[in-house]
């Protein structure tokens, strides 16, 4: 819920569309309408800073809720998306729910549940953010590394010990303990426990 | 000639003294005159006999007259008048036929009388005769026509009844007498006005006095509908043709009336049965089309709602100028009422019972009935294009019905592009021969090869159809004396056609 979130509302009827705008916008949100998915994928381009969510009407003409729900999964957009529907058919309200959907909402829709939705939304998006951000930053750190420091720091996150990875390396005991503590200190990290815990979160 | 007795003192009868003239007269004489002795032989024949038989006198003179001239049917009545006329002396009238020489038989109506001598004997039978038969076949035909017209009058299933400008009635047949339960002598003399009904009774005399004062028929010649009243004082519907009958003295009506109550409620029962049908057909497209129906509700709901909502916010807040807060409080009005059209729309279709016409524009229905299908428009991405006639003349309709008509056209063109890639619906009206002509194409998928099985009842070629549709539309365009066709296009699609006679009463 970071002040750069938007929130997309795509319906084709201008008055559900400007209702749901002036509604979200009186509730301090900032929102961008669209009448069809197509103006939509047009002028949000594949690999932009989008943040937010999406409230995405099911039954429009030309591309449909379901298909650019399809579309934003093809094209790595984690965008949440909450569905609303004239008439909500359980199939495709399963189909939604299961790709990834918030939630979805019959219209005409009460005000508490579609701003709890939007809210749970923003913080799917957050979350989303949050982790994309931590895991490029580790991967930063990760790639301060040298292949040897990378090598020896899978053998210390699998739990090996100075002795055995020496072996293994068929190094001194002296030269694997002075890598360690380099690469201790380029992961910033204080001990082996640590970075065990730091990898296993990225890799999650 | 003359001359001669200018200075006579008493005037002298000529006929007496000049037996010439005598004889000019009895040839100059239109009549025919012929003489006969006491035997019955002609003594004779005057020129009109001649020119009447063909026969001359010198053939005539001396036959006796029933033996050249009667029809052998009659000579013994012949012989029995003249015998007659021979012993008594009373002139008398009769009338029989002769026979032509060339066969032909004339009529001679005779006036006979006989000259006799002192003592009484008969010296003449003289017959002084006109020849009628003319009359008499004229006469006989109108007694043939008035028997036929009579027996046509008798045996009619429709009643017959005739006043005068009083509005007395003269006569009636037995038809009539059935009909309104009365015996001829109760009605004969009575005014006519008895077997109506009110309002019609107390209207009638003005009716008839306002055609005899200004000529201004509203029902001489025209068959029309009208309430009759029977014995039993009930009513029964009836069709009436009046024409009117001038002799020389008087004017009479002649009402020619038909009890139409059997057919009326057969037309009754058969609309009420078209009524139900086409009631379960629509509820049952109704269901068809229930989620696009939700759909195109719940938009305005939703809009208002959020409009709503956002108002609620908007107050709140002092900065708000106040035109925001009056737009939206009028978009929440537009959405109310355009959710309340499309449940009027809606209301009207499920509606029951009986069924009237009005004057209907289809172009409007045409618009309505779009609206009813708007979502599924949309969602097809079909184009419509109308070309709908200006000023089109109405129709004179049960709206709903044709309402149900277009919408099932409309459906199902909607359904044939489904899987088209272009999907064009084009509507079009016009006015052509008296009608009103509405044509409704699609670019679908055509016609199956079953265009003669289209408007049978249960015919369907959808998974999900009733077959109820086109075979209710094929009834109810019947029910309006119209027409309804189907053709598949070269290029593909449909057609659906429909005709209805435009609403010519109210241009009258």
């Amino acid at each position: 819920m970071t002040d750069n979130s938007i929130i997309y509302v795509i319906d084709d009827d201008d008055a559900v569309r400007s209702g749901l705008k002036l509604l979200l916008q009186s509730e301090g949100y900032q929102v961008q309408d669209f009448g069809s998915a197509t103006d939509f994928l047009q002028s949000c381009l594949v690999g932009c800073e989008c943040r937010g969510c999406l409230i995405l009407d099911l039954q429009m003409p030309d591309m449909n809720g379901l298909a650019l729900q399809q579309k934003l999964i093809e094209r790595s957009i984690t965008l949440p998306i909450i569905f609303l529907s004239g008439h909500g058919t359980i199939p495709a309200a399963v189909q939604a729910l299961r790709d990834g959907a918030v939630d979805f909402i019959e219209k005409p829709v009460r005000r508490e549940h579609l701003l709890n939705c939007v809210q749970k939304a923003l913080q799917i998006d957050a979350q989303v953010y949050l982790r994309t951000e931590y895991k490029s930053a580790i991967e930063q750190r990760i790639s301060r590394l040298t292949e040897r420091e990378q090598e020896i720091m899978d053998l210390i996150v699998d739990g090996k010990a100075n002795k055995v990875i020496a072996v293994e390396l068929s190094i001194s005991e002296r030269t694997v303990e002075l890598h360690r503590s380099r690469i201790l200190r380029k992961m910033e990290v204080r001990n082996a426990v640590e970075l065990t815990q730091l990898i296993s979160s990225v890799n999650n | 000639m003359v001359t001669k007795y200018r200075n006579s003192l008493q005037p002298v009868n000529p006929l007496a003294t000049e037996p010439e003239i005598t004889e000019s007269i009895l040839t100059a004489a239109g009549v025919l005159l012929v003489i006969l002795d006491a035997g019955g032989r002609i003594v004779h024949f005057n020129a009109a006999c001649e020119k009447a038989t063909g026969y001359t006198d010198d053939e005539m003179i001396g036959q006796h007259v029933w033996d050249r001239l009667l029809d052998p049917e009659e000579v013994d009545d012949v012989k029995a008048v003249f015998h007659g006329l021979v012993q008594l002396p009373n002139p008398n009238e009769y009338e029989n036929y002769w026979v032509a020489k060339n066969g032909k038989r004339i009529c001679i109506h005779w006036f006979n009388t006989s000259i006799r001598d002192s003592t009484g004997t008969v010296r003449w039978i003289i017959g002084s005769g006109l020849d009628v038969t003319e009359k008499k076949r004229v006469q006989q035909m109108l007694e043939e026509q008035a028997a036929k017209l009579q027996a046509v009058v008798e045996t009619a299933i429709e009643g017959i009844i005739t006043i005068d400008e009083n509005g007395t009635i003269e006569s009636l047949n037995p038809a009539a007498e059935r009909m309104f339960g009365y015996n001829e002598e109760e009605l004969i003399g009575q005014k006519v006005k008895m077997l109506m009904p009110h309002p019609y009774r107390e209207q009638h005399q003005k009716y008839i006095d306002r055609y005899l004062r200004t000529g201004d028929a509203r029902i001489i010649g025209l068959g029309r509908e009208a309430m009759g009243r029977r014995s039993d004082g009930s009513s029964f519907p009836l069709e009436l043709a009046i024409s009117e009958v001038v002799l020389p003295r008087k004017r009479l009506f002649t009402g020619i009336i038909r009890d139409i109550s059997d057919r009326r409620s057969a037309e009754k029962r058969e609309r009420q049965q078209l009524a139900e049908h086409a009631h379960a057909a629509r509820l049952a497209a109704l269901g068809e089309m229930a989620s696009g129906i939700a759909h195109e509700l719940n938009q305005p709901l939703a809009a208002i709602v959020s409009f709503a909502d956002a108002c609620l916010n908007l107050v709140k807040k002092e900065e708000v100028p106040e035109e925001v807060i009056v737009d939206t409080l009028r978009q929440i009005s537009e959405q109310g009422l355009r959710a309340g059209d499309m449940i009027r729309r809606l209301r009207q279709f499920v509606k029951t019972g009986a069924l009237d016409r009005e004057i209907v524009n289809l172009n409007a229905v045409i618009n309505d009935m779009l609206a009813m299908v708007r979502h599924e428009i949309l969602m097809n991405e079909i184009e419509v294009k109308l070309r709908l006639q200006h000023y089109l003349p109405s129709v004179w309709a049960d709206k709903l019905q044709i309402e149900q008509v277009v919408l099932n056209i409309l459906r199902n063109a909607i359904e044939a592009m489904e899987t088209s890639d272009t999907s064009v619906l084009h509507i079009e009206t016009s006015k052509n021969d008296e009608k009103i002509c509405v044509r409704i194409s699609d670019t679908g998928c055509g016609l199956a090869d079953s265009a003669d099985k289209l408007f049978k009842p249960f015919y369907t070629t959808k998974e999900k159809g009733t077959g109820l549709g086109l075979s209710i539309s094929d009834t109810i365009i019947e029910a309006h004396d119209g027409e309804i066709s189907a053709e598949s296009r070269v290029d593909g699609g449909a057609t659906f056609t429909f005709r209805l006679p435009i609403a010519e009463a109210i241009y009258e």
